[in-house]
């Protein structure tokens, strides 16, 4: 009898263990002290090899109009320093790496010298509970987030303030994102939620996000997960179409409710809906511009646009979780990541809005995203913090409503 | 005190591995959670409002219901192979032994999705059922194939377990008492199966256990719309960022599965010792 319950227990314990790993968080507390790096780009630096690297094009900008006057404008005309060590950094799989090895990693690392080791592990939600778990280590040193994570790690204090001291490049960057951010993330791209339909199936052209509910797209239709804030845009979105809002999203659920019968799956993550694309199963669903103009390019029968009721724009972040261990280096990577130049190649890059103003894009490139303050403001940004705050609970609704 | 000394590395082991973290759990289980952040308190609301709330109070009467569904068919279809495997002499017994082992050399989740495969709306299944003029059965995104797979999966668990006990049971036992009369039907019933009923009680435990924790399986065959004790755990882990109420499903699936141990620990210790007496 002794050795059955021994064995028992031991299967008891081992059936236990993927449930229960986690570790301790400091939750709940304010925010954490902005703590400053030690200096990184924005000091002169004394030996520095004379790279000539078109950091130049800043210099002509005043620096005056916002806060902050640290970084001097002649700053940004100096040469710029060899750096060393590493600096880990974690965002997308698929696609995205391949981009960022292009236009982030091979530039960065051949500018400073510094080494990038790349992380495409976890979504985003996914990284951030990582970094919770972790009490703000969670083993890299910048991720790439959305707007949501940058408020909530704010707000539980396990991020590191960006700052123009310590990042002189955000200065360019359009003020009322980074106010809707908060100061523990950057703005680093802006993408929106499209509508991306199947040519030959829907033709003409959807001129309404009402297509998705219209009967003759019965088990064609996607939405996502709320785990995806895209699926919490799209609800958003619903309620507008059916008289609510941001504040009053009760009509969006019931919009959710009735969009069941039309659904085709109900995925979390935006690239599990390629293969959807490929079988040309999927005929119309939200989509970030961004993924949506690179499937386009890579010639699937698909296309996107905003609908006349509009759209909700996405503000994609770089943090720096508390924890980091290469601080200096994560700072100088973000500073980099907004510099002018490589705003605007990757931009071109993954086909999505940049984070500042001051770029000069293709015409055609301008009206498929966003890329001035007026789009923003056109689109109109929702309330980040609002959004953050409620997600949880409608989370738990949309889980309410798909469950069977 | 050598004795002692013997299990101290795996003591160690379990108390690290497994008791902090459910302490650790335990400990969230009770603190407050409001819009997204989680503050030390003290309060029961996440146990009242696991338990009370149809929806949740849902999934973990499916699990449960799944639990002891998988627990009964995986010794039910396990208990002939499991007699095949200690009483019979068939050549095939080996190729038998290694059929009953080999799910447990590859991954839960290769398993699972090649259940995927053959279960999907397009899948061998249904062009088989097709074949017929029959179908397609929705085997996929509900809990029928969640079912299916777990019993696959955990099904080489109480194969073993009866093995281990049917092993015991000397077959001299079966044929003193078709010597005393009994068929061979009455002697099975009434000698083999009452000693092996130990073993196939922790068949059961253990596959209840296993099931009510299971999560690659539900996950993957369930899809995102059947929801699961496990599942739903890291759903409020990882999304809902409810560490809390998280917490509170961990400690109450640990209660739930350390009774059922308990009660199938005692009713399998009364079950032989009836026999023996």
């Amino acid at each position: 009898m002794r050795r059955r319950s021994a064995i028992l227990a031991f299967a008891l314990i081992i059936s236990q263990f993927g449930l229960a790993c986690g570790g301790f968080a400091p939750s709940g507390q304010p925010a954490a002290k902005p703590t400053l790096p030690p200096s990184g780009q924005a000091e002169p630096p004394k030996a520095a090899a004379p790279v000539a690297e078109p950091k130049a094009a800043e210099a002509p900008k005043p620096a005056a109009a916002t806060a902050a006057p640290v970084a001097k404008p002649t700053e940004a005309a100096k040469p710029v320093a060899k750096g060393s060590g590493e600096v880990i950094v974690n965002a997308y799989s698929a696609e995205y790496e391949d981009i960022f090895n292009k236009y982030i990693k091979e530039p960065f690392e051949r500018e400073t010298g510094i080494k990038i080791i790349y992380d495409p592990s976890g979504s985003a939600a996914e990284d951030y509970a990582k970094i919770r778990a972790s009490g703000g280590d969670p083993g890299w040193d910048v991720d790439a987030v959305t707007a949501q994570e940058a408020i909530q790690g704010a707000k539980e204090g396990l991020l590191l303030e960006i700052n123009e001291t310590n990042t002189p490049n955000l200065k360019s960057f359009y003020p009322d994102m980074r106010m809707l951010v908060g100061n523990y993330g950057v703005p680093y791209e802006i993408q929106y939620m499209s509508l991306m339909y199947h040519k030959a199936k829907v033709d003409p052209p959807p001129t309404s996000w009402e297509i998705m509910w219209d009967p003759k797209l019965k088990g064609h239709v996607l939405t996502f997960q709320f785990a995806n804030i895209l699926g919490v845009y799209h609800m958003i979105m619903a309620a507008r179409l059916n008289g609510g809002s941001l504040e009053n999203v009760e009509p969006g659920f019931q919009a959710l409710d009735r969009l069941k019968d039309n659904l085709l799956d109900w995925p979390q993550q935006s690239t599990q809906a390629v293969v959807f694309m490929e079988r040309g199963d999927v005929w119309a669903m939200p989509y970030w511009d961004g993924r949506a103009h690179y499937y386009v390019d890579q010639g699937l029968p698909y296309d996107f646009l905003i609908p006349k009721e509009g759209s909700i724009p996405l503000v994609n972040s770089l943090i720096i979780p508390k924890g980091a261990k290469n601080v200096e280096n994560a700072y100088r990577f973000v500073d980099f990541w907004l510099s002018k130049e490589i705003q605007r190649s990757w931009a071109l890059g993954y086909t999505v809005g940049p984070g500042r103003g001051d770029l000069d894009f293709p015409e055609e490139f301008k009206k498929r995203h966003i890329t001035s303050e007026e789009d923003i403001k056109k689109m109109g940004p929702p309330d980040y913090d609002y959004i953050a705050k409620n997600r949880p609970a409608w989370t738990e609704r949309a889980q309410r409503i798909m469950a069977r | 005190m050598r004795p002692f000394l013997l299990l101290t590395p795996s003591l160690v082991y379990l108390v690290v591995l497994c008791f902090v973290p459910d302490a650790i759990m335990l400990a969230f289980s009770v603190f407050e959670y409001r819009d997204g952040v989680i503050y030390p308190g003290f309060t029961l609301e996440h146990y009242i409002k696991f338990l009370t709330d149809d929806f949740y109070l849902n999934i973990l009467l499916r699990t449960l219901y799944l639990a002891v569904g998988v627990g009964l068919l995986t010794v039910i279809i396990g208990y002939p192979v499991a007699y095949f495997l200690v009483r019979s002499r068939s050549r095939w017994k080996g190729a038998v032994l290694m059929l009953v082992l080999m799910p447990l050399l590859a991954s839960v989740v290769v398993r699972t999705y090649g259940w995927l495969v053959l279960l999907e709306p397009q899948g061998l299944v249904n062009q088989f059922l097709g074949f017929f003029g029959l179908g397609p059965v929705t085997l996929i995104r509900n809990y029928t194939g969640v079912f299916i797979g777990l019993v696959h999966v955990y099904l080489p668990y109480s194969i073993l377990s009866i093995v281990a006990s049917l092993q015991s049971v000397h077959p001299n036992l079966e044929l003193a008492a078709q010597d005393l009369g009994a068929g061979r039907f009455e002697a099975f019933r009434r000698v083999t199966l009452p000693l092996t009923m130990p073993g196939l009680v922790t068949g059961f435990a253990l596959t209840f256990a296993l099931t009510l924790s299971a999560f690659a399986t539900p996950r993957i065959l369930g899809g995102r719309t059947v929801h699961t004790t496990a599942t739903q755990i890291y759903d409020q882990m990882l999304f809902l960022l409810n560490w809390p109420l998280a917490g509170a499903i961990v400690v109450i699936v640990l209660v739930i599965s350390l009774l059922v141990i308990w009660v199938t620990g005692r009713a399998s210790a009364s079950s032989g010792r009836a026999v023996v007496v």
